[in-house]
């Protein structure tokens, strides 16, 4: 990468420790990544929701200009058949306060469908909207969950504090984007496809060390955390065994249960509740 | 739902369609009717008609209509409450940032004017796709010219 090779250009300069972590007032400054899986599909309405939506259709068509079939269909065709059964199925459920259009319209296409061999044949296929990956609760999948954001939490081989955000110290040349992706690579793997929104962190956190890392690792007594802001589009996560050891995606419900009370209030307002 | 009790009874521009269309034509075949529903479609317009609701229907109707904008508003209120909150955070780490590295700081307030977003970048579908997730993604190989020498 070209920052790697960049000491050939800084030749005249003095030398620089690129591998020295950043210390500021005794607290390492550590970039995490918050990367998320924006939904893939939008939410289900609620019941309300779908009473009003089917109360709107029957008041719009008691009051619409009827559609002047003779113009659009053919007499005596295959479509005009079609379409006078859909309307005595809206007229029968325009009657029925259970029964919306779309529902009575649905039965009838399947009637339809089931009779006519060429439709079969050129049966568009969709995806649905519970996945595979839900019914087997695959918290690894990221065809999970597909209404709401997946974050990915990664674990640390201790057990305190095991799971958080993929973090890594931000070293003493660098800026904080910077060693969020080198980072996000060195833990997580490249076989993903990753979009960092920008320069800015979208929150923090500061926390002690406990006293047995302190005298392993002096130099710093705590960590400031600045949390960057990414997005995944295709992949997925490689631990590398080393500095993490599992991973998993989790909407934000899901997070309290994988890491600590203080660290979810810390970090619960950068994320999206949907 | 006693709106719509009275479905039996044809819609105004129902009726006025049946009427214009009333008159059969004896003398044409199929050409002459042709014509008249092209006319019909292109220069006639039947009057939308407007529901007067009266009493108990217009109470339920009204209530409906306020239920749906109170829905709406609380979920615009919920929505606005999360980006304050994140807004707040951000602004809360900036500050943060501001007080612990200078150098930071100034990298991370650079904007750069050619920001764009990525294509991959879709906004949610009803349904999706069958394929499912790229599990499999690998980042394409860069191919890096051999020098001649």
């Amino acid at each position: 990468m070209l920052g790697k090779g960049a000491h050939l250009s800084r030749s005249f300069a003095t030398s620089i420790q690129a591998r020295a972590p950043l210390i500021s007032s005794n607290y390492r400054i550590a970039s995490g990544i918050v990367l998320s899986r924006t939904p893939q599909i939008t939410r289900d309405s609620t019941p309300f929701e779908k009473a009003y939506f089917d109360y709107s259709e029957k008041l719009d068509r008691q009051s619409a200009i009827p559609l002047p079939a003779d113009f659009y269909f053919k007499k005596g065709s295959l479509a005009e058949r079609r379409w006078k059964e859909d309307e005595a199925a809206r007229m029968k459920a325009m009657a029925d306060p259970k029964l919306s259009l779309t529902e009575a319209v649905k039965e009838t296409q399947v009637k339809q469908e089931d009779a006519d061999v060429t439709t079969q044949m050129n049966k568009f296929e969709t995806g649905s909207r519970l996945s595979e990956a839900d019914k087997k609760n695959d918290i690894k999948s990221l065809n999970r969950a597909l209404q709401r954001t997946l974050y990915l939490i990664v674990k640390k081989p201790r057990d305190q504090h095991a799971w958080q955000f993929p973090q890594g110290a931000v070293e003493d040349g660098e800026y904080l984007h910077d060693a969020a992706e080198r980072e996000l690579e060195e833990e997580c793997g490249k076989n993903m496809d990753v979009w960092f929104v920008g320069r800015q962190p979208v929150g923090h956190y500061a926390y002690k060390f406990p006293e047995d890392h302190v005298a392993k690792y002096p130099g710093a007594t705590g960590a400031k955390v600045f949390f960057m802001k990414a997005h995944v589009f295709a992949g997925q996560c490689n631990p590398d065994n080393k500095e993490v050891v599992d991973f998993a995606w989790v909407t934000k419900d899901e997070l309290p249960n994988y890491v600590s009370p203080e660290y979810f209030n810390a970090v619960k307002d950068m994320l999206s509740d949907l | 739902m006693s709106l719509f009790a009275r479905t039996g009874r044809l819609s105004l521009s129902r009726q006025q369609l049946l009427r214009a269309a009333a008159p059969a034509p004896v003398t044409g075949g199929s050409g002459d009717q042709r014509l008249e529903i092209i006319r019909r479609v292109l220069f006639e317009q039947p009057t939308r008609e407007t529901p007067n609701l009266e009493g108990e229907a217009l109470q339920q109707h009204e209530t409906i209509e306020r239920a749906w904008k109170l829905h709406q508003n609380q979920e615009r209120e919920r929505r606005n409450r999360e980006l304050e909150k994140k807004f707040r955070k951000m602004s809360a780490a900036m500050n943060e940032l501001e007080k612990t590295s200078d150098r930071l700081f100034k990298a991370a307030i650079v904007k750069s004017r050619h920001i764009t977003f990525p294509r991959e970048m879709k906004i949610p579908t009803e349904t999706p796709s069958p394929q499912g997730w790229n599990h499999d993604y690998t980042p394409p190989v860069e191919v890096v010219p051999a020098k001649s020498s």
